[in-house]
């Protein structure tokens, strides 16, 4: 049985308003549901939040208050692949264009003294094709009650890894996406956890709590000028370890990876002069699709398009991928470019960025994601041909 | 042959004279150290301690700003707050002698970096935090220049980003006024020019000429930074 998958279409596409065809209306539920690293906010769920200010407004008159954050809007146009087996004749009814705004705000209050800080990330999203949603991405209060120790309580992003585009240790992070692997949206939620920290001789224990008897940890330690550190994971559904290491060798090579389970990243980044820099990286999961599972769904697109659609998810289809990037920024100026590659069938996603800072505090950018492959392959299945995005942002 | 009182007193001059240079040689190694040890204390006069940097990058005709806060504990162990501009805010930037992580609001995780990823401009992420050269350097060679010291210093490690540095020091204050660096392959490659007690140094660009950067360090004072702070899992959490 071919297993579901974590990333799908619409974590590379924005959210879409229920409109166009029915056909395949049916196999999506009526509530939207999360795209990568989100989370869907409960009935109720600020009130906890808004507790934890009310908590501490009396006190924090006294702390120091930093807020910054970013505002945005983009359009993006995603023609449909009619060619595609999942979407002939765009039956998905995926629109052509749609556009969207959003609004990040960090706020960090703590006193001179350091004995707490308060975080929080608030987040708005506003589409013409999806409903409008506020979100608390994080809320968190972390005390400081002794030099060797810390506790955290609230909600809170907590990325574990080395890895670039891939996180195989992340246990506790959110679902990255490869082609964003910086969320330049700053989509990501976190988990509602309780968090200690232990700072023991050169060694950094963190230990975690979190709902449904979900308990992780993790050992960190530089151990000869190289990041060691160990991950442990565990629910109802069983136990789950890992490693991640990451050195730096000279001025300007730093290699990284990973290994949980089944599941292993190796890769490297390198700074050239001018600050040209070039990261490149090798995924292999043991979860992905090996090329019968694969030939399993192409040939269930043949006469069940919804379920197919529902097990076609972008760069899970194999069991390897490269992954490539190279940056170069030159005066006011940034062009990012992104390969990933299904190594089986040499399929590939290649997005192209450029960003130019018009002023300070405002930057605008473009970028174009392709979708290209051979006949069968797993990126010749993607049910927008491309999506090409125009946008700006403002810094504060 | 007998010799005479006269080259007696030559052979015992020469003696003295080779005696002398044995003698001096090491001392050149230990005055060298001295120096340097000056220089650090006066550059660094307190143990735990935190500082406003402004960062100008000047190309040509476009200029860019920049400003951080910098904390400091010991001799090799800094963090650096990026406050402005606002695309930077949020970030912060450790460093453990040559170990360096840089921690983004987006990514919510450190993530290891080279000593050549730049901050901005000319300098790279080197350049602002570190703040010790006896650390890092050996004093091989102490010139006289006039009222400076000039002396040569070349890396203890080779994972260290210039291999060699050509300092100059008033030999009154024992404050830097001049620093040329250079890399591996013996290129000159920048230029610092310190002014205001050390307050502000000015890093040239020797490979692309017109292209400097202008570090003014303000507001330094002590502050109690613990130890908790320079670990890389407290990076943009504390």
């Amino acid at each position: 049985m071919v297993k579901r998958p974590l990333i799908r279409l619409r974590h590379l596409l924005p959210a879409r308003r229920g409109e166009g065809r029915q056909s395949l209306r049916g196999a999506r539920s009526v509530a939207p549901r999360p795209a990568c690293g989100e989370r869907v906010p409960k009935a109720g769920e600020g009130r906890w939040a808004i507790a934890l200010l009310l908590l501490l407004a009396l006190p924090l008159h006294g702390a120091t208050i930093k807020v910054f954050g970013s505002a945005g809007a983009e359009s993006q146009f995603t023609p449909a692949n009619t060619g595609s087996p999942l979407n002939p004749d765009n039956v998905a009814g995926l629109p052509r264009t749609t556009n969207v705004a959003d609004a990040t705000t960090f706020i960090d209050a703590a006193p001179a003294d350091r004995a707490w800080k308060l975080h929080l990330k608030l987040r708005a999203d506003s589409s013409d094709r999806a409903s409008d949603h506020l979100r608390i991405g994080e809320a968190s209060l972390q005390l400081n009650p002794r030099p060797w120790l810390d506790v955290t309580i609230g909600r809170f992003i907590e990325k574990w890894g080395t890895g670039y585009a891939w996180n195989p240790t992340g246990f506790v992070s959110p679902t990255k996406n490869p082609a964003d692997p910086n969320d330049r949206r700053s989509t990501y939620s976190g988990v509602d956890a309780i968090r200690t920290d232990l700072f023991i001789r050169g060694t950094n224990v963190s230990l975690y709590a979190m709902q449904h008897q979900t308990f992780a940890a993790r050992v960190y330690r530089l151990v000869a000028n190289t990041d060691v550190s160990l991950h442990l994971f565990r629910d109802r559904d069983g136990t789950k370890q890992g490693i991640s290491v990451a050195r730096v060798f000279g001025d300007s090579l730093e290699l990284h990876g990973e290994l949980a389970r089944r599941r292993v990243v190796a890769g490297a980044q390198y700074t050239f002069p001018r600050n040209v820099n070039v990261v490149a990286e090798l995924y292999r999961s043991g979860d992905g699709l090996t090329g019968k599972q694969w030939d399993a769904v192409r040939h269930l697109a043949t006469f069940d398009l919804r379920s197919a659609n529902r097990e076609f998810a972008p760069l899970r289809m194999g069991r390897n991928y490269s992954f490539v990037r190279v940056d170069v920024p030159f005066s006011k100026n940034d062009v990012e470019l992104i390969a990933i590659t299904n190594l089986r069938d040499r399929s590939s996603i290649v997005r192209a960025t450029f960003t130019r800072r018009v002023t300070s505090i405002i930057s605008v950018y473009i970028i174009d994601t392709e979708f290209l492959g051979a006949t069968g392959s797993e990126l010749s299945y993607m049910q927008v041909r491309r999506a090409a995005t125009a946008g700006a942002r403002v810094y504060f | 042959m007998r010799q005479t009182a006269d080259s007696r007193q030559q052979t015992a001059g020469k003696a003295w004279w080779l005696l002398a240079m044995l003698i001096a040689l090491p001392l050149y190694a230990d005055d060298g150290a001295a120096i340097l040890a000056k220089v650090d204390a006066a550059r660094n006069p307190l143990n735990s301690f935190a500082v406003d940097v402004s960062l100008t990058s000047i190309s040509g005709k476009s200029t860019e700003s920049s400003k951080f806060r910098v904390y400091g504990k010991g001799s090799d162990r800094s963090v650096v707050e990026f406050v402005a501009p606002a695309t930077e805010k949020g970030k912060y930037l450790l460093m453990l002698r040559d170990a360096m992580w840089i921690y983004m609001p987006s990514t919510s995780r450190p993530i290891r970096i080279s000593p050549l990823q730049r901050l901005m401009g000319q300098a790279s992420n080197g350049d602002v935090a570190r703040t010790n050269f006896a650390v890092d350097y050996s004093a091989t060679n102490v010139a006289s220049e006039s009222d400076a010291w000039v002396l040569d210093l070349v890396a203890k490690d080779t994972s260290i980003a210039y291999a060699r540095i050509r300092l100059w020091v008033d030999k009154k204050t024992s404050e830097p006024s001049r620093a040329d660096f250079y890399v591996v392959s013996g290129k000159l490659i920048k230029r610092a020019l310190y002014a205001e007690h050390g307050q502000r140094v000015e890093i040239e660009d020797l490979l692309r000429p017109g292209n400097r950067t202008v570090m003014q360090y303000a507001n330094l004072a002590a502050h109690d930074n613990p130890e908790k702070m320079f670990t890389k899992d407290s990076l943009g959490k504390w």
